[in-house]
């Protein structure tokens, strides 16, 4: 039974193989996420301008880290491109993991138009140590989102502080019509960590403010202390499950219109906004995550994702046209209509997305005004570490079985050991 | 020579084996050689590298190159309070895991042992919850147990409670939620092989204890159970050992949370080799884990074999 | 009179009640993949609604039309999982029967040991494994090859038939296989004309086992594979977004993979009872 099944599965396979590889004199790897995915549709034209046939391949984001690195480190090429999040640049750049692309880029200057990328995003998602490691392909800033049509309704104005989110999602909470003012996420691990950082960004703070002369981090500040004390306030007007929540749960409680707050990356901002997944489609306003006190500076964290070349491939010509092609005018507005995180300042002022995602203006003035923060997860190779130790410590805050201040004491300590055994300067 | 009088499969030990007969042991050697190469080539290869990766510092988010670490990375193991707790837990996991899987197979097996018209059928979908692959079915059970959209919560609601659990919310059950889903996946094996070794019981042996008046509690007990145990031992030392692995559905159910309530050894082996990539240090957690299970399954052979 | 029709009635309730008592135990173990095939055919907005809609949603074939016929068909994938999960299930139970049976009914060298060490294959976790297989594997050229996942998936669940095959054997009485040797069999032919058609039931619990390890094995597939090698459980793994899960996509997905080896499942069940007449052996 088996060698006859394996035959038609072989005979299957050549078929399909057959069909595949035959036209494309060139062709090359390119290993992502999800968010990759998008560009499957436009491929096609690539491939026909190019020749070259592009092998995508989409993968959760764990697998791309542990099949990234066994490529990279283990010096081979099984896949010519890579996206590189954010947080990894400073590992790939140091260890030479990736080509660095100043020559092609110096080559081809009049294509790449430098000019036209987002500067915010072009420095945090790529350049290190005075080079450039990665383009840029997806830009996301950390905005809080709210229902503006409970908002007029309720008459409240759009919130500023801690103080504001409290009271707004007090007053609009409403569980007999299943309503809640906020939800964060409480999940254990990256959600809590990475988006009670980026409220603690938000409002100002900076986890390593004296980075790198001193890593000693900032979690015994007063503001940290308040910002947990808001963030772990606010479980009090979350649904009961919020408890739980991955930022997968915090974007399709929005998008069902069951909470009325939800601070997050323009990445799900633009889930929010799209008529055929989100029942608020037509009523998601937007605005600066919280301060502590009225008049306090803004900031918008920032992360997003890079394509960067393995230093190991000999295809670098290929490769550098599929980089170019992803991260040119035209395909990162055309992308843009559907993730709404183009990195390009052309893409941003497009009207038609404009229109459909209205923060966008919103998001080009603060890159001009220079607020945008890319450090709020430090981009360090200890960073999974302290996300580990802190979403733990934050977690069981967020369940009663300590106190915010044990939860950031705790944190405290235990991310001065983890970044002085990585062995950097921790002086505090 | 043959024991016409021994009816039933006796211990191993006791039995006579063709050896006695005279038949050249070369023979015997090539029923052994495909599986003695490939274990050669694909576990003791791995094994080696696993256990000189225990004396190494090696960090691949600092360098790609290994330093030696002497016994740094097992006195780190032993210092490491939050990996002990994390052994206790998955003990505990594992246990209450085995007995619900075994008793519901045991149960559900004698129920579908019958050659009936349609038994067939939901024998087959019987094995359905198997197909899922465990990341996907961590994915589902999520959703089911979702405080939002949940069906279990409804379901449990429309019954007249006034209140669900918060199955992942809450670190007193979530380690619970863990198991049912883990029993959900798994009882399906030990039916699949508690089936196949109800074939060998002869039907002789339950007429003639029915015609000592022995009634279907005592046939359960005196000749189902004893002659099913070499397999039932089996069956209890292969869900012992996927068990104390279980990573895929913590991964996606709980990521080791609330609080730590849910995080197992492997959880942390996972962390540390593939998220923070200290190879050395996972290598050494792995090799205890290894250990653990490995005295645990002689442990369980032993008991077994005593017990025939 | 009336223990004549009082039988066949108490037979008929007794029937009855296993029949009702089977289909309440499969109802309970498969509401959620029901539920999951329920959601491979609703939009994301019905996915996510309370209270959950059992049956009132209008069906989409949207979610299959998407993974089908999408830019790379998830065919392909399943293609590629028919020939891995066939190859692996094939070494598995070869090699595995034999060896059990060796070690069962042969009793040389030492069996416990080989045994043993064929276990802690599956003992370790599979995080401690992937390095030396993704070295091994990329020194022989091997990687990204089927033949490379099929070998780990077989050498996986080999483990697993050894020792049930053996646990088996050993139910199994030695008085035919000893009979045979004194009429002048080797060894060889006691296993294939007696051992192997005695043990129908054990090894189609064997293979079943084997060919759902394989299919759904995870770990070693996402970093043994290339783009052209990749599983369906690799493949699946690309609806599970950094963003959101495509949720329909995905259930999609799982149900379509859950049909080669639900097909399987029940050719093989059949082999599973043995009509209860093999046991009276004596």
């Amino acid at each position: 039974m088996q060698t006859r099944l394996s035959k038609i599965a072989a005979i299957g396979l050549a078929a399909l193989m057959a069909g595949v590889g035959a036209v494309h004199a060139e062709n090359i790897v390119v290993t992502g996420v999800s968010s990759f995915k998008l560009i499957e549709d436009l491929l096609p034209e690539f491939e026909e301008q190019s020749g070259i046939d592009v092998d995508l391949q989409i993968l959760p984001y764990p697998q791309l880290r542990q099949n990234s690195m066994a490529d990279l480190v283990g010096g081979t090429a099984n896949s010519d491109v890579y996206m590189q999040d954010i947080t990894w640049l400073g590992e790939w750049a140091t260890n030479g993991y990736v080509r660095p692309l100043d020559d092609l880029i110096e080559r081809d200057s009049a294509e790449v138009d430098l000019d036209d990328i987002l500067p915010g995003a072009f420095d945090s998602l790529s350049k290190w140590d005075g080079k450039t490691w990665s383009m840029p392909f997806g830009a996301y800033y950390f905005l809080m989102y709210y229902r503006s049509d409970l908002f007029d309704k309720a008459g409240i104005a759009p919130p500023k502080t801690f103080a504001d989110i409290t009271a707004a999602a007090d007053k609009l909470t409403d569980p007999s019509a299943n309503l809640w003012g906020i939800a964060m996420p409480y999940r254990r691990g990256t959600p809590i960590a990475s988006w009670f950082l980026a409220t603690y960004t938000g409002a100002g703070g900076r986890l390593l403010p004296d980075a790198p002369q001193d890593f000693t981090p900032s979690l015994d500040t007063p503001l940290a202390l308040d910002t947990l004390t808001a963030y772990l306030k606010w479980l009090e007007d979350a649904p009961s499950g919020a408890i739980d929540y991955h930022w997968n749960d915090q974007t399709v409680a929005m998008q069902t219109g069951r909470i009325a707050m939800a601070g997050t990356f323009s990445i799900n901002g633009t889930e929010f906004a799209k008529p055929d997944v989100s029942l608020v489609s037509d009523a998601i306003g937007y605005t600066y995550m919280p301060v502590a006190k009225e008049g306090d500076p803004n900031t918008i964290p920032f992360g997003g994702w890079a394509v960067a070349i393995n230093a190991n491939t000999d295809k670098v010509e290929p490769a550098w046209k599929f980089i170019k092609w992803v991260s040119s005018p035209d395909v990162q507005r055309r992308l843009g209509a559907l993730n709404g995180t183009p990195m390009r300042s052309s893409a941003m002022s497009d009207p038609d997305l404009q229109k459909m995602y209205p923060w966008l203006p919103f998001i080009l003035d603060a890159e001009e005004a220079g607020i945008v923060y890319p450090d709020y997860r430090p981009r360090y190779p200890f960073y999974p570490k302290v996300e580990e130790a802190l979403g733990l410590e934050l977690n069981r805050a967020a369940l009663g079985e300590i106190t915010a201040e044990e939860a950031l004491s705790n944190a405290q300590s235990e991310i001065k050991k983890i970044i002085s055994d990585a062995g950097y300067p921790v002086k505090g | 020579m043959p024991v016409s009088d021994t009816t039933l499969a006796g211990s191993s030990a006791s039995r006579p084996s063709f050896q006695g007969i005279g038949i050249a042991r070369a023979t015997y050697w090539w029923f052994l050689a495909p599986a003695t190469t490939l274990a050669v080539l694909l576990v003791i290869l791995p094994l080696v590298a696993l256990i000189v990766m225990t004396f190494l510092r090696w960090n691949l988010t600092e360098s790609p190159i290994p330093a030696f670490a002497g016994v740094d990375n097992y006195l780190r193991l032993f210092a490491d309070g939050a990996f002990w707790a994390s052994v206790g837990r998955t003990l505990v996991f594992t246990a209450e895991s085995i007995i619900l899987q075994l008793a519901l197979g045991i149960a559900i097996a004698v129920l579908f042992n019958r050659d009936w018209f349609g038994m067939g059928v939901i024998r087959a979908l019987f094995l359905a919850p198997m197909m899922v692959a465990p990341i996907f079915a961590g994915m589902i059970w999520r959703l089911l147990f979702s405080d939002d959209f949940g069906l279990i919560r409804y379901v449990i609601l429309l019954l007249g409670f006034e209140q669900a659990p918060l199955w992942l919310g809450d670190p007193n059950i979530a380690l619970q939620a863990v198991i049912i889903v883990n029993v959900w996946q798994w009882t399906a094996f030990v039916v699949l092989f508690i089936l196949a070794g109800l074939q060998v019981i002869s039907p002789d042996l339950y007429e003639a204890a029915t015609i000592d008046g022995a009634g279907p509690w005592t046939r359960f007990w005196k000749i189902t159970i004893p002659l099913l145990s070499p397999i039932i031992i089996a069956v209890i030392i292969f869900r012992a050992i996927d068990a104390m692995k279980v990573l895929d559905i913590v991964y996606v159910l709980t990521a080791g949370g609330p609080g730590n309530s849910t995080e197992t050894v492997s959880y942390r082996v996972y962390q540390t080799g593939i998220t923070f990539f200290e190879l050395g240090y996972a290598s050494t957690m792995a090799l205890f884990v290894l250990l653990t299970v490995f005295v645990m399954a002689y442990l369980l052979l032993l008991a077994g074999r005593k017990r025939s | 009179m009336s223990g004549v029709f009082g039988r066949p009635l108490s037979r008929v309730a007794r029937r009855g009640a296993v029949y009702l008592g089977s289909l309440v135990v499969l109802a309970a173990f498969l509401f959620p993949i029901a539920w999951m095939v329920a959601m491979s055919f609703k939009t994301r907005l019905d996915i996510f609604t309370w209270p959950p809609k059992v049956f009132s949603f209008t069906p989409t074939l949207e979610n299959y039309e998407k993974v089908l016929f999408g830019s790379k068909s998830f065919l392909h994938y399943v293609a590629n999982s028919v020939e891995i999960a066939a190859i692996a299930t094939l070494i598995a139970v070869a090699f595995g029967v034999t060896t059990a049976f060796a070690l069962a009914k042969g009793r040389v060298g030492n069996s416990k040991a080989l045994g043993f060490l064929l276990l802690s294959f599956r003992m370790m976790p599979p995080v401690a494994l992937l390095l030396p297989y993704y070295l091994l594997f990329r020194s022989t050229g091997l990687l990204g090859t089927i033949p490379a996942i099929a070998i780990t998936h077989a050498v996986f669940s080999i483990a697993i038939v050894i020792w049930m095959m053996r646990a088996f054997f050993e139910e199994v009485p030695n008085e035919i296989e000893e009979a045979a040797t004194i009429d002048g069999a080797t060894p060889w032919q006691v296993f294939i004309r007696i051992t192997l058609p005695m043990s129908r039931p054990a090894i189609a619990a064997a293979t079943i086992f084997a060919l759902m390890t394989s299919w759904n094995e995870f770990v070693f597939a996402v970093v043994l594979s290339n783009t052209q090698t990749r599983t369906v459980p690799v493949a699946i793994s690309s609806f599970v977004g950094e963003v959101y899960v495509s949720w329909g996509e995905l259930a999609a997905a799982t149900t379509i993979g859950m049909v080669p080896t639900l097909i399987l499942a029940f050719i093989g069940q059949r082999y599973l009872l043995y009509g209860l007449t093999f046991g009276g052996v004596k």
